[in-house]
């Protein structure tokens, strides 16, 4: 209970988002030891008296490798194979399992910072057990600790071995060291080499576990019908048509829609399109038109400037007095995720217990949701985190989670709520439209002098607190009025102050004396969430672009007007040689394709793309190849980051080349694969990625989950326009006879 | 009635015609290896092999594999004998999020099964109708042809005999 208070606190902004230097574990130990066999290092680690390491994951895996990648580091300051420790889910426990990097400590697997939160304290908390280990087996064994190693799951001593899990006994008895000494980079026998991902065989066999997989006792199954506009509620149902259809266990009116439950999914299915409801609409949604919000916006932006979110010098100043200068505007789209799991959500309830069996990114959240709709304590809440087919940040959002509780609160029985394609791409948490109104000024020497980038449209945490409200204050406060509370928090954000994710990745990499970024939001009403890269997912693709048509105007190499504003960001500098090495750029005009570079920071991470494209002869945009050098610090696990890097820019070619959500009088239009399509093999460009190892220890790590993402888009707009002349501004590019293809001239004082 | 064989093994089942195969594969014979991505035969998830064809299952009423012969991604290999697919796909650790990598496998396993050394091409016509969101596909491509190679040295694609029903 206090637990969640302080959560509510601290989420409401008393404290800071907390990048620490140096994380302390949590104080575990003792409790846990108490009463257990085996010896428990700390919350993370038990070793068995019969040799079994167990490794608590605290985060989630989603596809990133951050289930392989984290054991890798406690395999390599305990010397065992990383295939031979037993990984366990962790339980939602946001003292213990939080992710420090976020606000609250909240237990969320997002913003690429799974590696980057643990690679300190994981490898710590190993090497905390290895010594605790070394030292009981020196006080049994009566040698000195010099004299004794570890290594493959045995105590190696005076030329004899013992298993490991002899010494657990006497280890469990004695204080834990808290600082043992690390293992230097150049010790190192996992991380930073090549290793097969420990969930390989699993997700090659079939016998990976995702959420959908489950099977319990009694399970029925339910579907959700919902509203057509997004947030629309039932107003009224045929519900006793429904209830005596075969199969059918139940029929309910939910917070967003009529469930029905039946013994199995096919039977609810059918017995749904009998269902008639009438619904009552969201007011504003219901009157969006997708195809008139990027007018819209530019109207609002022709007569507001919005919300400062950054300056350097003196932007408008410098714009007056520059020798030339260009503006430009980019639109992009609302987007789904489409995971390929669709959301799904098990919740048996009883009288004094929860147990919740689904595949989310923010697990503590979960419990919080149990607590706010059940009336449990948070001890009666047991969420049963599994594999998660994809998350993007699709599943940070936990709506489906929510239906499951309520459905099984309404029905009595254990249920699993399980959505259809079409209800999962017409009820996601979207990637938000954002129209970005561009202009810079150059001095004599044709060098940027000034930037502004005026981003304008909704903001993401409006619609992902309300959520976050209910859970954290689930036991005082009812979840209609924590709802409430969210959205008034979230309207009032939103008229106070920019969300940082709005303008991320806007302004910040270039060398330009004079910079202004500013926020206009104009909220359409349908939600929003993260989506693989955040802002960056659209920024890039203002700033990259815009920086190509400034550096065409000048007559000027796209790599070489680059380099001359990186001198202040090295790293992405570094990356920008690399790719053109790499895709032998200076060549790249005998190539029978056209080159496209894009450079973007984000996560920490530096990234630079070339693609190479060819139009096909029905006018269709070919990406045959694509090149990728990315600066993620040290990386831990090479291949991870190298197969991250590929599928972050087949997905952002898929937004590049496909995405795009669209809205009649408020309803998504698009349903499925067919008429929302995501890059599939013949489609796919060859890629290659070289990672550049920043041998500078003060350099820190990166991200690599989103970082490939942002940088592709724009590489492939410039790319169109190195093949057509056409300059594309909206996502997703299209080519026509028609296009906004008519460069703004860039304007020269005489 | 609708009786079928499953890996290898004969089932009878009863339930409705056009009930998907996929639903009764999963939640009543409980083989959960085969996964439901769209339920419209567009994404692959679900394909399975029927009479040695990959097949979108979610969109197949159980009714049209009666007398059939149905393998899923567990007929094709366990993780005590994973199939020669399979290891390759382990070797160049393909999976990331892994959901819709059981269609890949038995979408590869069939074209294996015609052609042990496929083009480029051909693997592009054979996989195209599976998606892959997390975007392995470079890595599904080295894993075919890593397989092809073994499968060149005669070695069975998969014996359905050696794992039914096992999981």
């Amino acid at each position: 209970m206090n637990t969640s208070r302080r959560q509510l606190l601290k989420i409401l902004g008393l404290a800071s988002s907390g990048l620490m230097a140096n994380i302390a574990l949590p104080a575990f130990a003792q409790q846990a030891r108490a009463g257990s066999q085996g010896f428990d290092a700390n919350a993370f680690l038990h070793l068995s008296e019969t040799g079994t390491l167990t490794f608590v994951f605290p985060r989630a895996e989603m596809g990133q490798g951050a289930y392989h990648g984290l054991t890798t580091l406690v395999a390599e300051e305990l010397n065992i194979d990383p295939a031979d420790i037993n990984v366990l889910q962790a339980p939602a426990d946001t003292g213990l399992y939080g992710n420090p990097l976020m606000p609250g400590n909240i237990q969320i697997t997002g913003g690429s910072t799974s590696m980057i939160a643990h690679f300190g304290p994981l490898r710590q908390a190993a090497a905390n057990m290895r010594a605790a280990l070394i030292a009981a087996a020196a006080e049994q064994l009566d040698l000195l600790e010099t004299e004794i190693t570890l290594n493959q799951q045995h105590i190696f001593a005076m030329e004899n071995r013992y298993p490991w899990g002899d010494f657990t006994g006497l280890a469990a008895s004695k204080p834990v060291p808290e600082a043992a000494p690390l293992k230097s980079a150049s010790a190192y026998s996992v991380i930073g080499k090549s290793s097969p991902r420990i969930d390989a065989l699993a997700k090659s066999t079939g016998t990976a576990v995702f959420g959908l997989d489950i099977e319990i006792d009694n399970l029925h199954r339910a579907i959700v019908v919902r509203c057509p506009v997004l947030g629309g509620t039932v107003k009224r149902s045929n519900l006793q048509a429904i209830a005596t259809l075969p199969g059918v266990a139940g029929v309910f009116v939910i917070s967003n829609g009529v469930a029905v439950v039946a013994n199995h999914l096919w039977e609810a299915r059918k017995a749904a399109q009998n269902l008639d409801i009438e619904w009552s609409l969201p007011n504003h949604l219901s009157t969006i038109q997708s195809d008139q919000l990027q007018a819209q916006f530019a109207l609002l932006a022709d007569t507001d400037t919005g919300k400062e979110a950054h300056t350097e010098g003196d932007e408008a100043l410098a714009f007056l007095a520059a020798h030339s200068s260009l503006s430009a505007e980019y639109y992009v789209p609302y987007l789904a995720h489409a995971t390929m799991e669709p959301p799904n959500c098990i919740v048996r309830l009883s009288a004094d217990r929860c147990d919740i069996w689904t595949g989310t990114q923010t697990p503590d959240l979960t419990a919080g949701l149990a607590v706010s709709i059940t009336d449990l304590s948070p001890e009666q809440v047991h969420v049963h985190n599994q594999m998660l087919g994809g998350g993007f940040g699709r599943r940070g959002a936990s709506d489906y989670i929510i239906e499951a509780l309520e459905v099984a609160k309404a029905s009595g029985l254990p249920i699993q709520v399980v959505w259809s394609r079409e209800d999962d791409i017409r009820n996601d948490y979207y990637r938000p439209p954002a129209l970005m109104r561009m202009r810079a000024g150059l001095d004599e020497g044709g060098n940027l002098s000034s930037w502004r980038g005026q981003r304008v449209g909704p903001q993401i945490t409006p619609h992902v607190l309300p959520e976050i409200i209910q859970s954290v204050s689930g036991d005082i406060l009812m979840p209609s009025i924590a709802r409430w509370l969210g959205r008034t928090g979230g309207s009032a954000m939103d008229l106070l102050s920019v969300d940082s994710t709005s303008v991320e990745g806007l302004f910040e990499d270039y060398d330009i004396p004079n910079k202004a970024a500013y926020q206009l939001t104009e909220d359409p009403g349908l939600r929003l969430g993260v989506w693989r890269s955040v802002g960056h997912s659209y920024t890039a693709f203002g700033k990259e672009c815009f920086l190509d048509e400034i550096i065409q105007q000048q007559g000027e190499d796209p790599i070489e007007f680059r380099l001359r504003h990186l001198k202040g960001n090295p790293r992405l500098a570094s990356v920008l040689t690399a790719v053109a090495e790499l895709a032998n750029w200076s060549e790249s005009s005998n190539s029978p394709q056209h080159f496209g570079v894009a450079a973007h920071t984000s996560f920490g991470t530096a990234v630079a793309e070339i693609a190479a494209i060819s139009i096909t002869s029905d006018g269709g945009i070919r990406v045959e190849q694509v090149w990728c050098a990315v600066d993620c610090g040290y990386a831990v696990n090479p291949d991870i980051v190298k197969m991250q890097m590929e599928g972050s820019i087949i997905f952002g070619l898929t937004a590049a080349l496909f995405g795009e959500i669209t809205l009649v009088d408020g309803q998504v239009q698009e349903s499925n694969f067919h008429d929302y399509p995501l890059l599939r093999m013949d489609e796919t460009p060859s890629i290659e990625v070289v990672i550049i190892n920043s041998t500078d220890a003060e350099v820190p790590l990166g991200g690599v989950g989103e970082p490939g993402t942002p940088p592709i888009a724009p590489a492939v707009a410039n790319a169109v326009f190195a093949a057509t002349g056409q300059r594309l501004r909206t996502l997703p590019l299209k080519l026509s006879a028609a296009s906004d293809n008519d460069a703004p001239a860039m304007i020269t004082k005489v | 009635m609708i009786s079928f064989q499953i890996n290898g093994e004969t089932v009878n089942i009863d339930v409705p015609d056009d009930t998907p195969l996929l639903w009764v594969v999963r939640d009543l014979l409980k083989f959960k290896g085969s996964k439901f991505g769209c339920g419209a035969g567009l994404c692959g998830a679900c394909s399975m092999l029927i009479d040695g064809q990959s097949m979108r299952t979610c969109i197949l009423p159980v009714a049209a594999v009666s007398g059939k012969a149905v393998i899923t991604i567990e007929g094709i290999g366990t993780p005590q004998i994973p199939s020669v697919v399979q290891q390759a796909w382990i070797q160049h650790s393909v999976a990331q999020c892994g959901y819709c990598q059981s269609g890949q496998i038995v979408s590869a396993t069939a074209l294996l099964s015609q052609n042990i050394a496929p083009s480029d091409e051909d693997i592009d016509a054979a996989m195209r109708g599976n998606i892959c969101r997390c975007g392995t596909y470079s890595a599904i491509r080295k894993a075919i042809k890593t397989a092809a190679v073994t499968l060149q040295n005669n070695v069975q694609v998969y014996d359905p005999s050696q794992s039914a029903t096992e999981a």
